[in-house]
């Protein structure tokens, strides 16, 4: 695959001021969203998508 | 909002943030997570070498959280610091038919009933007369005189002192045993759809169903029961052509895959789609192994491969159907990148290749190029002229 070119992801090479900035941002959220940790993606969730009851119980549709 | 990129110094973690939601992906374990607030701030701390009780101390005091509390967070984010592959592969979750580096064509049985879909060629067999008569009515459509194919699917039906079973089996590997016919369908459909996307050149599939307009493509992902079935049966009788009702699967220039297989419609929405349908009165009932019950019924047209050079560049949206008989209005929200993406994982996904950054952020870039919208709705004449005036 072709290195990605398109602009919408904004890099920002281990800038401190970004960094520092995100720490305070989220550390100040952190009260408001209290959600957890959660994989999206992993080879151990990737499976053919399958209908199932009630949408699945494990987070990644029916497996 | 784009999504801003900070490489972290741990250099197989890399942090994606758009407003208030982040992101992170970890080049080792090829994995992508959605992180809580306080678990950016932990890792950007941990990050720069800090000890637990450091990290800790320093969270609490710009969140004001209790120390006890992101303990918790701390281990869970513990995790990411791992730098040990994962056990498997991406490609593991391919069907076992095509685990071989080349798939040769088979001989078809005599008696067979041979269909083709898409690029994908089965021979169905079975010793059972009735559900042989119900195979060849139902996949009409598709049917296809063809001396050799892809796959061979095998229904041995048996009768014994304990009751009768139906074991099906393709290319001679298992695929699972039933106790009755009218389980057989929803399986061998099932199986069939897999068994073509997973046979394409397909990048990413998630679950769904995707329909093409005349102005563009309309991507329905989610999980099971939000209507999304229903949904794209009503838009093939608006003139939408169907290219799955249950997999979005799409290849590297996000050109969607035909799987030209008929709609399960389940018996909920039976009375409904007799107006529209009235086929489906006289459709044979199936079930599904959990109880669920479905008919089958084909869409007036399939979109055509042949016109995916005129497609591409063609507008996609991507609506999130959330059908809710109490919904007396409908809501329709704006879905951010990173809600799309945990939307297109949660109902279910697979991916043809191993996810490397270029391929997340690939699938990033066409999130972010394309309309993404959540509705909910209680009926459908509230979501159909909304959806039509998207294209306006």
């Amino acid at each position: 695959m072709q290195k990605n070119v398109n602009k919408t992801i904004n890099t920002v090479e281990t800038d401190l001021e970004q960094r520092r900035k995100f720490l305070e941002k989220f550390g100040k959220l952190a009260v408001i969203t209290p959600v957890a940790l959660t994989a999206l993606m992993s080879p151990s969730t990737s499976a053919a998508p399958k209908s199932c009851k009630n949408g699945g119980s494990n987070g990644k549709g029916c497996r | 909002m784009a999504l801003t990129r900070l490489a972290l110094n741990h250099s197989y973690l890399t942090l994606y943030v758009e407003n208030e939601q982040a992101l992170v992906f970890h080049k080792i374990k090829q994995s992508l997570f959605h992180l809580p607030p306080v678990s950016v701030s932990l890792l950007l701390v941990l990050d720069e070498g800090k000890s637990e009780q450091e990290a800790i101390a320093q969270v609490a005091d710009i969140s004001g959280m209790a120390s006890q509390q992101l303990v918790h967070y701390y281990q869970d984010i513990i995790p990411l610091f791992d730098e040990r592959r994962e056990d498997v592969t991406y490609l593991d979750g391919r069907y076992p038919e095509l685990s071989h580096t080349k798939l040769n064509k088979t001989k078809a049985p005599a008696q067979s009933i041979t269909v083709e879909l898409g690029q994908a060629s089965f021979a169905i067999n079975t010793n059972n007369d009735s559900l042989a008569l119900e195979i060849t009515q139902l996949f009409e459509p598709c049917r296809k005189t063809l001396s050799e194919v892809d796959f061979i699917i095998d229904i041995h039906h048996q009768e014994t002192a304990q009751g009768e079973h139906y074991n099906l089996r393709c290319n001679q590997l298992n695929i699972d045993t039933v106790p009755h016919q009218d389980f057989v369908m929803p399986l061998i459909i099932d199986h069939m759809q897999v068994l073509c996307f997973q046979k394409s050149d397909y990048l990413y599939c998630f679950h769904g169903a995707a329909l093409q307009h005349q102005d563009g493509d309309l991507l329905l992902p989610g999980k099971s029961g939000v209507g999304k079935s229903t949904l794209a049966a009503l838009l093939v009788k608006q003139g939408y052509c169907l290219y799955s009702d249950e997999m979005i699967a799409l290849d590297k220039g996000f050109n969607v895959k035909v799987l030209p297989l008929p709609m399960a419609i389940k018996s909920g929405s039976w009375l409904h789609m007799a107006e529209l349908f009235p086929e489906i009165k006289q459709a044979k009932c199936w079930r599904r192994l959990d109880g669920r019950k479905l008919k089958y019924l084909w869409p007036p047209s399939f979109s055509c491969d042949e016109n995916a050079q005129e497609k591409a560049g063609q507008t996609k949206m991507l609506v999130s159907p959330n059908y809710d008989a109490a919904v007396e209005k409908s809501l329709i929200e704006p879905l951010s990148i990173i809600d799309s993406l945990s939307l297109l994982s949660d109902g279910g996904y697979q991916l043809g290749v191993e996810l490397t950054q270029d391929v997340l952020e690939h699938l990033i870039d066409f999130l972010a190029s394309i309309r993404r919208e959540k509705v909910y709705y209680g009926n459908n004449t509230q979501i159909l002229p909304w959806l039509s005036s998207l294209w306006q």
